[in-house]
C-alpha cells in the first residue's frame, strides 16, 4: 500500500514535471520560430544576392528584394547581375526548386542598360550623384555632370532624382563580344 | 638528361601522333598558281580596336595625308602593336564602320582614301641586326606591327620575349607550315616564292631566342614546298624541314608541338613555358621584312578559292582591302543566296557583309557553291556515339560538353574543360547527327567570358559600394561630432547668461575675424593698385588735364576715416575709402567698374543675377493674311477656266445610286433574279 501509494505519487510528481517541462519548451520553440523565421531567411537571402543594388529586380535594393523573396511575393529568378547561380542558392535556401527561365541564357547576350545625362538640360545640381550608389556620376558643381558607363549599374535612382529631368536609361551599343553566336554554322563534308 | 634524349629523337627526324584529328577533303586547287599582286583598291579601311587598348591613341587626323607604312596609332602597353597605313593617301574619316565579325556589328575604324601613288615611307632596313641585342630586335618586331598571321593573331614580339625573358631558355623553335586547313594554300606558295627570305627570317629568330634546334614543319600534300624549303637551307645545318602526314588539325601550336617534338603541353601552361616556340611561315617572312628590310607589316596573302569564281588563286592583300574588291578581282560569279567565308571553312566564318577589310587573321576567302559545301541541315538529337570523343585533338568530351552547355549548366561546363576547345570543328565534322557543335562551344565560351565580366563588374560595384557607406559614415560621425561641440558652446553661453555674466568674448573667433578682415582689405588693396597700373595711360592724361589738388583728396580722406571709425570697418567702408583715393576727374567709366572690382567675390556674385533676363522677348508670330498669298502680281487678262471635275461614279454611296450597274447579257443571273 505505501509502496503502491508512493510510486503513484512518483508517477504523478514525474508527469507534472514533464507537463511543465512540454509546456515550457514548446512555448520557447514557438517564440524562436517567430523570431528566427523573419530576420534570418531575409540575413540569409541578402547573403546570398550579389549585392549590388542595382534595383532590376524591380526592388529598391537587395535588402528589399530579399524581405520581398521572404514574403513570398517574388519568384527568385529576378536577380539579373547574380545569373543561374544566385538564383540555385535562394530556391534552396527558400526550399523551393529554382523556377525554369523561358528566355535561356539570351538574357546574358543583352547590352547593359545604364544612366546617361543629356547635356544641355544639366545645371548641376550634383544630386544625382549624391545618390548615386556606386559613385559613377562625376562632375564639379554647377558643371554638367557625367555617367561613367562602365561603373553604372542601371539602377535608375538618379532618374528619379534629376529635377531637371535629364537623365535617361540607354541601351548601350551591342559590340562583337556580347554577339550570341546565333549563325549558320558550315559543314563540311567528304574526306576520308 | 631526359631532356637531351628527347632532343636526340626530335633531332633523329621522329614523328609522333597526337590524338584524334580528322581527314576532310582537302579542296587545294590553288597550289600551283603564283600569287600575284592584287591592285590599290578604292578605299581602305583599316579597324583600330585592336591598335589602341588602354592609353593608346589615334595619330592622325581627318583629312590628313599619309603615307604607306606610316603609323596610325600608338598602343597602350600590353600586347599590342601600332597600326600602319597600307597605301598612301588621305584620311577620309575615323568612324564606327562594319567589322570582319560574324554579328556585322561596327567598330572604330580608319578610312584612307587612295591616291594611287602607293607613296612609301622610306625603308629602314637594320644592317647589322646579327650583332644587335634581341631586345632591339623584339622592340622592332612590335613597331613593325608582326602579328601573328597564321588565324591567331597573337603578337609576336610578346610570344618571342616571353619565351627568353624571365629566366626562360628556349630549346626548339617551330616554323608552321602545315596549313591543314583545307583550301587555304597561302602559305604553300609564300613557301615556294619566298623561300629563302623565309630562311633569313628563320635566322633573325634565331638569333633572338637561339634555341638548339629549328624546325620548319610541312605537311606532305606540299612536296613542292619540301622542296623548295629543303633547297633554302643548303648550308644550315641546325635548321630541319619535318614532311608530316596530313591530317587535320596539324597547324595548331599545340598537335604540331606533339608531332614533331612528342612533347604535351598542359592545358594550364603556355608553349612557351615549355620552352618551344611556333610561328608561322608568313610570320617568320613578316619578321625578315620588319628587321633586314625594314617594312612593317601592310599586306599578306589570301588565298581567293570556290566554285562559284571564274579566277582562283593567292594574292598579295593590302590590309583593310575589303572582301568586296578581292572577289571583283577574281571575279565572282554568286550564286543564289551565295555564302562568302572568310577564314578556312573549318575555323572561319560566314560574313554577314562583303564590305569587310581583310584583317592580319583572314588567311582566306572561301566562295563556295552548294554542291561544293552544302547548307547545313537540321541536327537531330544526340546518339551517344562518341565518335566527337574519339578526334577531339584536345582529349575532351563535346557531347558532354554539349549537353551541359544546352542546359545552360555554366560551371559545370566550364569544369568539363570548354576553355581548351579550339573550336578546329572535329567533332562537328564527324558527328552522324549533324550537331553545330563548334557553334555552341563558340556561343558558350561568350556566355562564360560575359559571365566571368560580370563578376568583375559586381566585385568592383561592392568594393564601390562599401566605400560609399563608410563615407557617408564618416561625414555623418563628423558633423554628428560639430552638432555637438556647437550645442556644448550654446549650453555653455546660456550658462553665462543665466549667471548674469555678458556672454564670454570668444578670444579665438574675434583674433581670426581681425585677420580675415585684415587679409581682406591687403586684398582690396593689391586689387585696386593692380587696376590702377592698368589704367596707367588715362591716370597721366587726368594728371595733365587737371588732377584734384592734393588737399581736397587728403579732406575726404578724413572724411571717410571719420565715417570709418564711427561705423564697424567693414570691408565696404574700407572699398569707399579706397574709392576716394583715387581722383575723382578720373575717367567716370572707370570708377564704378573699379569698385565691382574691389568687391569680394562673395559680394559681388549676388549682383549679378542667375538667370540673365530676356532683352528681346519671342516676338509673336505673325499671322499672314491667307488672302495676301493668293493675290495674283499680274492678273491674266481672260478668266481662268476650271473645267468641272466629274465625281466618278464609285465615289459615290451604294445608297444614291439609283440602279445597278448594268452588266452584258451574258454575264447576267436571270434566272437568280427572277426569283
Amino acid at each position: 500500500m505505501i509502496l503502491e501509494s508512493s510510486s503513484l505519487n512518483f508517477i504523478l510528481a514525474f508527469a507534472a514535471v514533464l507537463l511543465v517541462c512540454g509546456v515550457i519548451l514548446s512555448y520557447l520553440s514557438k517564440n524562436a520560430q517567430q523570431t528566427n523565421t523573419e530576420d534570418d531567411l531575409v540575413a540569409k537571402l541578402n547573403a546570398a544576392l550579389p549585392g549590388a543594388q542595382c534595383a532590376q529586380c524591380g526592388y529598391p535594393g537587395c535588402e528589399a528584394y530579399a524581405k520581398a523573396l521572404a514574403h513570398g511575393e517574388v519568384t527568385c529568378n529576378k536577380c539579373i547581375p547574380g545569373g543561374p547561380d544566385t538564383i540555385e542558392a535562394l530556391a534552396s535556401i527558400l526550399g523551393i526548386e529554382p523556377p525554369q527561365d523561358e528566355d535561356g541564357d539570351d538574357y546574358l547576350f543583352m547590352p547593359r542598360t545604364v544612366a546617361f545625362i543629356h547635356k544641355s538640360p544639366c545645371t548641376g545640381c550634383s544630386r544625382c550623384a549624391r545618390v548615386c550608389p556606386v559613385d559613377a556620376i562625376n562632375g564639379a558643381i554647377r558643371q554638367t555632370h557625367s555617367v561613367d558607363p562602365e561603373l553604372c549599374t542601371g539602377c535608375g535612382e538618379c532618374v528619379k532624382t534629376c529635377p531637371e529631368e535629364c537623365i535617361e536609361m540607354i541601351k548601350l551599343e551591342p559590340t562583337p563580344a556580347n554577339f550570341n553566336w546565333d549563325i549558320k554554322s558550315i559543314r563540311i563534308t567528304g574526306g576520308k | 638528361m631526359a631532356k637531351t634524349k628527347q632532343l636526340t629523337k626530335i633531332l633523329s627526324g621522329k614523328i609522333w601522333k597526337f590524338f584524334g584529328g580528322i581527314y576532310p577533303e582537302e579542296h587545294k586547287n590553288t597550289s600551283d598558281l603564283p600569287i600575284i599582286e592584287l591592285g590599290i583598291p578604292s578605299l581602305i579601311t583599316l579597324p583600330v580596336d585592336r591598335h589602341l587598348g588602354k592609353g593608346g591613341e589615334i595619330l592622325v587626323t581627318v583629312g590628313e595625308y599619309v603615307k604607306a607604312g606610316q603609323p596610325l596609332t600608338r598602343p597602350g602597353p600590353g600586347r599590342l602593336v601600332p597600326l600602319h597605313a597600307s597605301t598612301s593617301g588621305h584620311i577620309l574619316s575615323i568612324s564606327q564602320q562594319v567589322l570582319p565579325h560574324p554579328s556585322g556589328y561596327t567598330g572604330l575604324c580608319i578610312v584612307i582614301k587612295p591616291d594611287l601613288l602607293d607613296a612609301k615611307v622610306d625603308p629602314q632596313p637594320m644592317l647589322n641586326w646579327q650583332h644587335e641585342d634581341p631586345k632591339v630586335l623584339l622592340e622592332r618586331i612590335r613597331l613593325y606591327g608582326v602579328e601573328g598571321l597564321g588565324g591567331a593573331q597573337f603578337q609576336t614580339a610578346a610570344k618571342l620575349g616571353s619565351a627568353i625573358m624571365d629566366g626562360n631558355t628556349c630549346s626548339i623553335f617551330i616554323v608552321n607550315g602545315c596549313e591543314c586547313e583545307p583550301v587555304a594554300t597561302c602559305d604553300d606558295r609564300l613557301m615556294q616564292e619566298k623561300a629563302l627570305e623565309i630562311v633569313e627570317g628563320i635566322e633573325v629568330i634565331k638569333h633572338i631566342l637561339k634555341p638548339k634546334v629549328s624546325l620548319i614543319a610541312i605537311e606532305d600534300n606540299k612536296p613542292k614546298a619540301i622542296a623548295a624549303m629543303k633547297k633554302a637551307i643548303e648550308g644550315h645545318q641546325d635548321i630541319q624541314v619535318r614532311a608530316l602526314p596530313t591530317v587535320y588539325p596539324s597547324g595548331a601550336a599545340r598537335n604540331l608541338i606533339k608531332i614533331v617534338t612528342g612533347i604535351e603541353i598542359p592545358y594550364d601552361a603556355h608553349t612557351s613555358d615549355c620552352g618551344i616556340v611556333v610561328d608561322n611561315v608568313e610570320t617568320v617572312f613578316a619578321v625578315k621584312q620588319a628587321v633586314i628590310d625594314g617594312i612593317p607589316l601592310i599586306r599578306r596573302v589570301v588565298t581567293v578559292d570556290g566554285e562559284s569564281l571564274h579566277k582562283k588563286g593567292n594574292a598579295w592583300v593590302r590590309l583593310g582591302t575589303s572582301v568586296r574588291f578581292v572577289l571583283n578581282a577574281f571575279k565572282l560569279n554568286p550564286e543564289r543566296r551565295q555564302r562568302i567565308i572568310l577564314g578556312g571553312p573549318f575555323m572561319g566564318f560566314t560574313l554577314p557583309s562583303i564590305d569587310v577589310p581583310i584583317t592580319k587573321s583572314a588567311t582566306c576567302v572561301f566562295t563556295p557553291s552548294q554542291k561544293e559545301v552544302p547548307l547545313a541541315s537540321e541536327s537531330q538529337n544526340c546518339i551517344r556515339c562518341g565518335r566527337c570523343a574519339r578526334v577531339c585533338p584536345s582529349r575532351l568530351t563535346p557531347y558532354k560538353m554539349y549537353a551541359l552547355s544546352k542546359a545552360s549548366k555554366h560551371p559545370e561546363a566550364l569544369k568539363c574543360g570548354i576553355m581548351d576547345c579550339t573550336e578546329c570543328g572535329c567533332c562537328a565534322y564527324v558527328c552522324p547527327s549533324r550537331i553545330p557543335l563548334t557553334m555552341q562551344f563558340r556561343r558558350e565560351k561568350a556566355i562564360l567570358h560575359i559571365i566571368k565580366d560580370n563578376q568583375k563588374r559586381t566585385d568592383v560595384i561592392k568594393e564601390r559600394m562599401n566605400a560609399k557607406e563608410a563615407r557617408l559614415k564618416e561625414e555623418a560621425r563628423i558633423r554628428e561630432e560639430k552638432k555637438k561641440a556647437a550645442l556644448a558652446r550654446i549650453a555653455a553661453q546660456k550658462k553665462l547668461k543665466e549667471q548674469g555674466g555678458a556672454p564670454a568674448q570668444d578670444n579665438d573667433l574675434a583674433a581670426r575675424r581681425a585677420q580675415a578682415l585684415e587679409g581682406a582689405r591687403a586684398r582690396a588693396a593689391k586689387r585696386l593698385e593692380n587696376a590702377q597700373n592698368d589704367s596707367k595711360a588715362p591716370l597721366q592724361v587726368n594728371k595733365i588735364v587737371g588732377a584734384l589738388p592734393e588737399t581736397e583728396v587728403n579732406q575726404a580722406k578724413d572724411e571717410v576715416v571719420n565715417l570709418s571709425q564711427e561705423l564697424k570697418p567693414t570691408s565696404k567702408i574700407v572699398l569707399n575709402l579706397e574709392a576716394t583715393k583715387t581722383p575723382k576727374s578720373q575717367d567716370p567709366q572707370k570708377a564704378p567698374l573699379k569698385e565691382d572690382n574691389a568687391l569680394p567675390f562673395s559680394l559681388r556674385r549676388g549682383a549679378v543675377p542667375k538667370i540673365a533676363q530676356i532683352q528681346n522677348p519671342w516676338t509673336e508670330p505673325q499671322i499672314i493674311d491667307k488672302g495676301s498669298l493668293l493675290k495674283v502680281e499680274n492678273p491674266p487678262l481672260e478668266p481662268i477656266v476650271v473645267a468641272e471635275v466629274k465625281k466618278p461614279r464609285y465615289l459615290e454611296s451604294w445608297q444614291e445610286q439609283k440602279e445597278a450597274p448594268k452588266l452584258p447579257k451574258a454575264l447576267k443571273l436571270t434566272n437568280r433574279e427572277q426569283h
